[in-house]
């Protein structure tokens, strides 16, 4: 399971297919975080959490974004 | 060499070169500027001229983490326009870049949109005309303009690092086109870079590192070494990445010298003036900090020095006449650990 930022999509396709995982679960959320004030990196946290989860244990949900 | 022996892709572009270009463009390939087609026989000259095989794998390339062989990186140094004998120190960088410890994949992926810097030490530099003089981080040697965009099109090409797409450099800068320079051991009046990092004076070497931009260190009005340093530590002030690069050119060189001042001497006189005061930042910035390092224990009285160690600042003696040195800034985090990112020197195999 990845968590990455919307801005790093076409990335994280590049790496699932560069390591022959097309599957590889990845929670997309919204870009950017590292300008975000925290309490806000924390409310898009808290609305990531239950998909996460559900992608822990279904982890062929593949990949889903949230927050965009 | 066969063709046979060849095994990329073959493309058809027909003998006109702008219709070539134009295709190459569409697909992607290029940096923006002209290419020279890599027709078979071109990069056969340079596979011989490497003294390697072909399908020699020399490392992988992030963030595709694609095999850089001998093949494909003479394919892109022919685009670049490099000579044949540019090979040794091209493939020599190849392996520099793509050594874990340079952590190529974070450069090529980050918003900070670093270049690969290559700094050049030893004979070769004389026999490939590898400028380290006038105008040293300009324009005008092949040496420098091509094997430095050399790198770059590896990048791209082999490593699939496209701008917008899967490298996000925010704004990158134009050292992204190319960035390489010889040291100019002949005018510094200390031990070259090479030599530093153990190797002979006699032997050949390329450093690859991150940088992510250059900030002019000039000083028309110092005599003494004091003077010139505290020109350099102002514009060092800020966190540099695990390493930060002093370009001293050659009169401020000799009176920093002069004045009885050796490579070590200037690293530490920098280091402890060259500093990012906590004191000075709005609390926001200050907590955020205090948090990426807790183990700086930060506290508002801290400061944060430009490196973590004196050792970790880059000297290097380059350019012509004129009292205009640069600071380049190396992108990456200093952590824990010992950092996002290290330079990396490889010995050149002549």
């Amino acid at each position: 399971m990845t968590i990455i930022t919307h801005a790093f999509d076409a990335l994280a396709k590049s790496e699932k297919d560069a390591f022959g995982a097309p599957d590889h679960p990845v929670l997309v959320v919204q870009h950017p975080i590292g300008t975000v004030k925290p309490d806000e990196v924390n409310k898009r946290a808290d609305a990531a959490f239950g998909m996460l989860i559900d992608m822990l244990l279904e982890p062929q949900l593949g990949k889903v974004a949230v927050g965009r | 060499m066969e063709s046979s022996e060849l095994q990329s892709e073959r493309v058809e572009v027909g003998d006109d070169l702008w219709a070539a270009n134009d295709d190459f463009e569409k697909k992607g390939w290029t940096d923006g500027l002209p290419i020279i087609p890599p027709t078979e026989d071109r990069v056969a000259r340079l596979i011989a001229a490497s003294q390697r095989a072909a399908q020699d794998v020399i490392g992988l390339v992030p963030p595709r983490w694609a095999p850089a062989t001998v093949e494909k990186i003479s394919i892109n140094a022919v685009m670049a326009g490099c000579r044949p004998e540019y090979m040794p120190v091209v493939i020599a960088a190849v392996e520099a870049i793509t050594d874990a410890r340079l952590n190529l994949y974070s450069l090529q992926a980050t918003t900070g949109g670093p270049a690969v810097m290559l700094i050049v030490n030893g004979p070769i530099r004389n026999t490939l005309n590898i400028n380290g003089g006038a105008n040293a981080l300009g324009e005008g040697w092949r040496a420098n303009a091509t094997m430095g965009r050399c790198i770059r099109l590896i990048q791209r090409n082999i490593g699939g690092s496209y701008p917008g797409t899967t490298c996000k450099a925010t704004l990158g800068w134009p050292g992204k086109y190319s960035l390489c320079i010889g040291e100019n051991e002949e005018a510094s009046p200390w031990e070259p870079l090479h030599v530093e990092r153990g190797f002979k004076a006699e032997q050949s070497t390329v450093t690859a590192i991150s940088a992510d931009s250059s900030i002019r260190a000039s000083d028309l009005d110092s005599t003494k070494a004091e003077g010139i340093l505290t020109n350099f530590a102002k514009r060092m002030e800020g966190p540099s990445g695990p390493e930060a690069i002093m370009v001293i050119c050659p009169e401020h060189a000799r009176i920093i010298a002069n004045d009885g001042f050796s490579k070590r001497d200037v690293k530490q006189y920098v280091w402890q003036r060259a500093a990012y005061f906590m004191k000075d930042v709005p609390d926001e910035t200050f907590y955020q900090r205090a948090k990426r390092r807790p183990d700086l224990n930060l506290k508002r009285s801290s400061v944060i020095p430009v490196t973590d160690q004196p050792e970790d600042i880059l000297v290097v003696v380059a350019g012509g006449d004129g009292s205009q040195s640069q600071y380049i800034h190396v992108w990456g985090q200093s952590t824990p650990e010992g950092g996002s990112t290290r330079s990396v020197t490889k010995a050149i195999q002549v």
